[in-house]
């Protein structure tokens, strides 16, 4: 599971995230949405313990990210905005530099299932210069499942791809929700999330905002009884943030 | 170190050795590595490895061997001081892609595996500078010393290298405890000038300074082995030792010191605890940003962040479409305030040289001769570059354009006119800038060769012509380059230009030939027929001044000639191209 309390990052007198709590239980996805600038991606890296947090803890399938970083490490993935690959490795070298990186075990299993079921068998010893952005994508996340880590974290996972790699994702990140893994993923696509997530936390200027299960912040924030989607919910919520 | 990290260093180098080696299936790469690595042995290795120059071609030596150490020791301790403490930026960022971060900051590496890892990937690049440097620093010393030099530049580079990794991150130490950067570079500053103080009180203790010659070089040795100096410089001489050895013996004997100081860096470096991860990623993104404006063309500077420019004038809705071109170019020049600072600026040449030219006959300092003559000079030499540099110019952006190429052919313009406008830009500003240094030079070489009988006339004369025939000269050059980059596009992307590798050193030279070829191509038939107007022009007025006008105006009108042919030819490039097709 993911838990925070008073999670803060500072950048001189500038709070990108302030006094931030909440948890993730296993099988829980949680969608983080705010507007531009709200601190998603700097809530993100923390929780990742990709940059430390000014105040605050960090717990990641129970360890301290401050105590125990590599413990902790070692039950995460994380998946950024973008698939960042390394320019001479192919794919199938990315998936065994994984398995090592993690000490993975049945690694050479695991990838060939990764492979197949992630249609990039064919691709398996090119380059990323020879891939698509969808297929770089495709290869970022077999990285990620290879470990079966027990915490995920997406930064703008749907970002860019076509309407079929969309729906794969999406089914990716249920199936490992229902696998038991707690998820977190930040992102603008309002209705996609209603699809895919139990729980909502919205965030503006660094702050929480609204925090549920998508029944609660529905219940809360809905008015004349009538139903509101979450995007109606977020503008209302943002206001004039919205947009930046 | 930690397996992985070693999987991908090792599977890293192979597969990027091996995507070259493939690359040279291409005809354009393996004309590079061949004429580029031919190159490289006739310019660097046959005189490096293969025992030098002959002995009578080099120079003997001015200053004594056992000086130059203790000169490397000072410009070392300079750089180190000036590149780790005074300049940088207070935030510890270490350099990792962005694709590292991506995969090795959330995974369960410590920050020391991470450091580690930095710094053995960067030992094929320092290697790679260090082969470099040796052909730079060493190409006219004999055979075996080489290796020396080699060996020397890679312990001083490492070591500088750990050296500002290490600082910046005492930088961020002192930061977090309160040091603002101001105060920080202050007291660096400070304690450079006390270095400077003491070491003139030792100068002043010794003997009076010799006026010329090798007993400056037994002073300067005597300086810095006197007072406190020595002491300060111990460490920076036992790096730059191995550098100035002139045998096996001599390396192997300086190597213990200087491989002992490196194993200081390093553990200084690897024992820091610093959280040098968010600068890490700012920098990283930072340079992909630049990477990402690089590969489109654009010569951004990291971290400098645009604002908008003030046009040089108000672009009316109607007109002549190149001009529309230009304007928009003069803005990415920098508009206005650019322009005007360079006018500032050589306008204060040009004063200075009419200073220096009213004064002609009278007795003039001698350093405002020595600096008259450094400008004169520069100005010709610049002008000489810049005749290659404009057409490049121009050719550059001319590419660069061609990545907006959909849009451009949607515009109702005709294709000469898309051709003279992308190339419009650099070429005006060249020009002027050509103008410029051109008078300037040329006063300045009429003052100071006033003495000489008809120097002045032949300098304005020849000035003249040059500031002529130049407009054209410079839109030719640019021609047929961009020709090449509109019938080959494949052939000549500007984001390869800057690559490293022999390859890439091979294409740089064959572009620098074709734009040599490319003025000789332009200049024959102008020459031609310029001196036929000499000769022809000689017979009915013979006088030098006419036939020399007459040959200019007739070289320009040839070149402007050749100019509008090729601009129209352009054009109907540009209404051929097919992308597509690439």
């Amino acid at each position: 599971m993911i838990a925070t309390d008073g999670l803060t990052k500072l950048y001189g007198n500038f709070a990108a995230v302030r006094e931030l709590s909440f948890a993730v239980r296993p099988g829980e996805v949680m969608g983080l949405v705010g507007p531009n600038g709200a601190g998603k991606t700097t809530t993100l890296r923390c929780l990742a313990g990709i940059i430390p947090p000014t105040h605050g803890t960090v717990i990641v399938a129970g360890y301290d990210m401050a105590v125990n970083p590599l413990e902790a490490k070692r039950k995460l993935a994380f998946f950024a905005d973008e698939p960042r690959l390394f320019d001479y490795l192919t794919v199938r070298q990315h998936l065994e530099f994984t398995a090592r990186l993690y000490k993975a075990k049945d690694a050479a299993t695991r990838s060939a299932e990764l492979l197949e079921l992630l249609e990039l068998k064919d691709k398996a010893d090119q380059l990323p210069t020879e891939l698509s952005r969808g297929m770089k994508q495709k290869v970022a996340i077999a990285c990620g499942f290879l470990h079966r880590p027990q915490v995920m974290f997406f930064d703008e996972p749907l970002t860019g791809l076509d309407p079929l790699a969309i729906r794969r994702t999406k089914d990716l990140i249920v199936q490992q929700a229902k696998q038991g893994v707690a998820i977190l993923i930040s992102s603008h696509l309002l209705h996609l999330l209603e699809e895919v997530c139990s729980h909502v936390l919205i965030l503006k200027r660094g702050e929480k905002i609204a925090y549920g299960t998508l029944a609660q912040i529905h219940s809360q924030f809905s008015t004349d009884g009538k139903d509101a989607s979450l995007e109606e919910i977020f503008i209302r919520l943002v206001g004039e943030d919205a947009g930046k | 170190m930690n397996s992985a990290l070693r999987y991908l260093l090792a599977r890293s180098l192979a597969n990027g050795l091996l995507a070259r080696l493939k690359r040279l299936r291409q005809p354009k790469y393996l004309l590079g590595a061949i004429i580029g690595g031919t190159y490289f042995y006739f310019y660097f290795y046959r005189f490096l490895f293969r025992g030098g120059l002959p002995t009578g071609v080099q120079g003997p030596s001015f200053f004594p061997d056992a000086f130059w150490p203790d000169v490397g020791a000072a410009i070392l301790l300079v750089a180190t001081f000036v590149l780790s403490w005074v300049l940088p930026a207070s935030r510890a960022a270490v350099g990792f892609t962005e694709a590292e971060i991506a995969f090795l900051f959330p995974a369960p590496i410590s920050r020391r595996a991470l450091i580690i890892h930095k710094l053995l990937k960067s030992q094929f690049a320092l290697l790679i500078i260090s082969v470099l440097f040796t052909f730079i620093t060493g190409r006219f010393r004999a055979g075996s010393e080489a290796w020396f030099r080699m060996g020397g530049w890679w312990i001083i580079l490492n070591t500088l290298s750990m050296h500002r990794i290490g600082a910046s991150f005492a930088l961020q130490r002192l930061r977090e405890r309160g040091m603002a950067d101001w105060s920080r570079r202050a007291a660096a500053l400070f304690a450079l000038v006390a270095l400077v103080v003491v070491a003139e009180m030792t100068r002043r203790s010794l003997p009076a300074l010799p006026s010329a010659g090798p007993d400056i070089a037994g002073f300067l040795a005597q300086l810095t082995r006197t007072g406190p100096l020595p002491y300060v410089l111990a460490p920076f001489k036992w790096i730059v030792r191995p550098y100035f050895a002139h045998s096996a013996h001599a390396f192997l004997a300086t190597l213990a010191p200087a491989l002992g100081m490196m194993v200081l860096h390093f553990l200084w470096v690897i024992r820091a605890d610093v959280s040098f991860e968010e600068a890490s990623i700012a920098a990283a993104q930072k340079r992909a940003a630049f990477l990402a404006a690089h590969r489109k063309g654009e010569m951004r500077v990291i971290g400098k962040s645009e604002k908008a420019k003030t046009p040089l004038w108000r672009l009316r809705p109607s007109g002549f479409a190149p001009l529309a071109f230009l304007w928009k170019s003069l803005i990415k020049f920098g508009g206005r305030r650019t322009f005007g600072l360079w006018a500032t600026f050589f306008a204060i040449l040009g004063a200075g040289a009419l200073y220096v030219h009213a004064s002609i006959g009278q007795q003039m300092p001698g350093p405002l001769v020595v600096t008259a003559a450094i400008v004169g000079i520069g100005c010709y030499v610049a002008g000489l570059i810049s005749l290659f540099v404009v057409g490049q110019n121009a050719t550059a952006q001319l590419r660069q354009g061609m990545a907006a190429m959909d849009l451009l052919k949607t515009y109702p313009i005709p294709g000469w006119q898309l051709a003279l406008g992308e190339l419009l830009g650099p070429l005006v500003l060249g020009t002027l800038l050509q103008w410029a240094a051109l008078g300037i030079g040329a006063v300045l070489a009429a003052s100071l060769f006033a003495k000489i009988h008809g120097a002045q006339r032949i300098i304005t004369l020849s000035a003249c012509a040059l500031g002529v025939v130049l407009p054209a000269l410079n839109v030719s050059m640019s021609i047929l380059p961009s020709a090449a980059a509109l019938y080959f596009p494949g052939w000549f992307r500007p984001q390869e230009a800057a690559a490293p590798g022999i390859e890439n050193t091979g294409l740089r030279l064959i572009v620098g030939i074709s734009q040599f070829l490319a003025i000789a191509a332009a200049l024959l038939p102008a020459l031609f027929f310029a001196a036929c107007a000499w000769f022809a022009f000689g017979k009915c007025v013979p006088h030098f001044q006419w036939q020399a006008i007459a040959a200019v105006c007739t070289a320009a009108i040839v070149l402007a000639l050749e100019v509008a042919l090729g601009i129209a030819w352009l054009g109907d490039l540009y209404d051929q191209y097919d992308g597509s097709s690439e």
